[in-house]
């Protein structure tokens, strides 16, 4: 009995002083890491949408999903910031893009994916190529009428781009019509 | 999608497209080691099966009800390998008990499930996938238990795919540097390009 | 003597080569040159932390829950890796990802705990653990190497092959078995050829 004890007692010792260890470096390093992630946030949204001088970011206009509004200067609404998520081969991809109020795309930057190397994974390479200076209703690939050229041998991985940012898009400006009420 | 959908995507997921052994590489050590004979690679396999399932579990409650509730996520890895080690020791000391036969057939390998990347990968990974997003609360322990159980029929299917080839790779007339692991490696990247055609079978990202 | 011990693991004792330890990161993080970098250092500093601390302590940890206090210790330097790169290395740790956590069932770790830091005294695991340390980022660059050049045309992501477009099969997983097959039986040949 005494032997549990002994042994209770030092293993106790020992995971007391790793944990008081840990939770000062956790301390110490979260906050660091908390701000780095939003500085890389921020930095991604001005990539796809370079803000007029003066302007600012507001989240909105729909809550469900991560979007921001876009003002100038003089408050007026210049444009949006989105995420669009979509499944693409054999993961998620998730892209920033900026669109300007009358749904011409401003930029788009591919946070996350984790697609086939070489093939789907080059959708990093072409997104902005892809999206900058197109209006929702280009976005489609040339074989099915469009003129993007699909990336060779990742055709599920560009369409699964491709509509992602579509359909969020168009979400965004629906919302936007309706509280027009036009 | 389906309750049963989703399992089943989740089934095909750990065992076909995303094998743990061939795939993702965990639990290499052990499936290098113990792969030479097809009984000695089953009742590895039944054991890690059993361990990932337990493990799965156990997990998820030290995760929702001890890690997330009091901040402490970042102690997630010291607390998962410590239940790993303790469940292990447990399950040697039951089958000990209960079948002294299959203890001692099985002899080393038992506290070697401890070090098997796969049963604390697939720890992290439930954590990771499931944990995170709201829903059905008993839905996350269901997932992960799914993803264990098959992970863990993952691991088998490719230990005994493994033992199989390498059998008779102990009677083929191997060159001398070839022989023993660096030749089993080479059938195991066969097996691999094979699996890699279960790519896409199963989308990932829900 | 220490230079042998420091040795030992590069050549005669690699524990990924020889010893077939370490496996699990020795393919999954080995298709760039950088990522092998950065997990060789990584479990390196785990491996010299952990066989300093141990051997320190070695008196103080009853021989019947060795392995316990051994993993404490172990995942208490995974995760203040963890946390490092979290806050400083945000690229290596999305690259890494699973398996910087995983460090702490690396084999090597633990193998060395158990065989050298609990008998041997403070500075021959330093030693010990440097050299296998070295020994291991050896090995994994080593398969690094391959799979970038041959699978992406890029060293340490600068191109080098512009002419011939890269095999991608070897930063896939088959990839991965393939060259570290190759570099196994490579390596047994160079072993052989050293001793006869």
């Amino acid at each position: 009995m005494n032997e549990l004890i002994n042994y209770a007692l030092r293993l106790g010792l020992l995971c007391g002083l790793s944990g008081g260890l840990l939770s000062w470096v956790h301390f110490k390093t979260a906050p660091i890491q908390a701000a780095r992630e939003a500085e890389e946030r921020e930095r991604a949204k001005q990539e796809v949408y370079p803000l007029p001088h003066g302007g600012r970011f507001e989240p909105g206009p729909l809550s469900d999903m991560e979007c921001w509004s876009a003002f100038d200067e003089a408050e007026q609404l210049v444009g949006w910031v989105f995420e669009a998520q979509g499944n693409g081969y054999s993961s998620t991809l998730r892209i920033m893009v900026g669109m300007d109020r009358n749904g011409t795309l401003a930029g788009a930057k591919v946070l996350s994916q984790k697609e086939t190397p070489g093939l789907g994974a080059r959708i990093e390479e072409v997104a902005s190529d892809w999206f900058t200076g197109r209006t929702l209703d280009a976005l489609f690939l040339s074989h099915v009428g469009g003129n993007i050229d699909t990336i060779t041998g990742a055709t599920v991985t560009s369409e699964a781009a491709l509509k992602a940012v579509r359909e969020t898009g168009e979400k965004i400006m629906d919302s936007v019509k309706e509280r027009m009420g036009s | 999608m389906s309750l049963l959908g989703q399992i089943a995507f989740i089934a095909i997921g750990a065992i076909l497209v995303n094998n743990f052994v061939l795939q993702r590489f965990l639990g290499l050590c052990p499936y290098m080691g113990v792969s030479r004979r097809t009984e000695s690679a089953l009742g590895m396999g039944m054991a890690v099966m059993f361990v990932m399932t337990m493990a799965s579990a156990v997990t998820w409650f030290v995760y929702e009800f001890l890690l997330v509730p009091f901040d402490l996520i970042f102690l997630r890895t010291v607390a998962y390998i410590l239940v790993i080690a303790s469940l292990v020791q447990l399950v040697e000391m039951i089958i000990q008990k209960m079948s002294p036969s299959l203890h001692s057939a099985l002899g080393i390998y038992l506290p070697l499930i401890t070090t098997n990347c796969a049963v604390l990968g697939v720890a992290i990974l439930n954590a990771d996938r499931f944990c995170s997003s709201e829903g059905i609360p008993g839905e996350s322990l269901l997932f992960s238990v799914i993803q264990g159980f098959s992970a863990g029929i993952g691991f088998t299917l490719a230990m005994l795919l493994m033992s199989g080839t390498r059998e008779r790779l102990d009677r083929a007339p191997v060159p001398r540097s070839f022989q023993g692991l660096p030749i089993a490696f080479i059938a195991a990247a066969l097996m691999s390009m094979a699996f890699l055609g279960f790519t896409g079978l199963v989308p990932e990202g829900h | 003597m220490n230079a042998g011990e420091f040795t030992k693991g590069i050549v005669r004792e690699n524990p990924v080569f020889v010893l077939a330890l370490g496996l699990c990161p020795a393919l999954a993080v080995t298709n760039s040159v950088q990522n092998a970098a950065g997990m060789g250092l990584a479990a390196s500093f785990v491996l010299l932390c952990s066989n300093l601390f141990i051997s320190l302590i070695k008196g103080f940890i009853p021989s019947r829950i060795r392995i316990p206090c051994y993993i404490v210790v172990i995942a208490s330097f995974v995760v203040l890796v963890e946390l490092y790169l979290g806050a400083y290395q945000p690229a290596l740790d999305k690259s890494l990802g699973l398996f910087v956590p995983l460090i702490v069932v690396n084999c090597v770790i633990l193998g060395r705990a158990e065989a050298f830091a609990s008998r041997k005294g403070i500075a021959s695991s330093i030693w010990d653990a440097l050299g296998m340390g070295l020994g291991f980022t050896l090995a994994l660059v080593a398969t690094a190497v391959v799979r970038e050049v041959l699978g992406n045309g890029t060293l340490w992501n600068r191109a080098i092959l512009s002419n011939m477009r890269p095999a991608l099969i070897m930063i896939l997983p088959p990839g991965a078995l393939l060259s570290l097959g190759l570099l196994m039986a490579a390596f047994n040949w160079i072993r052989e050829r050293g001793t006869s």
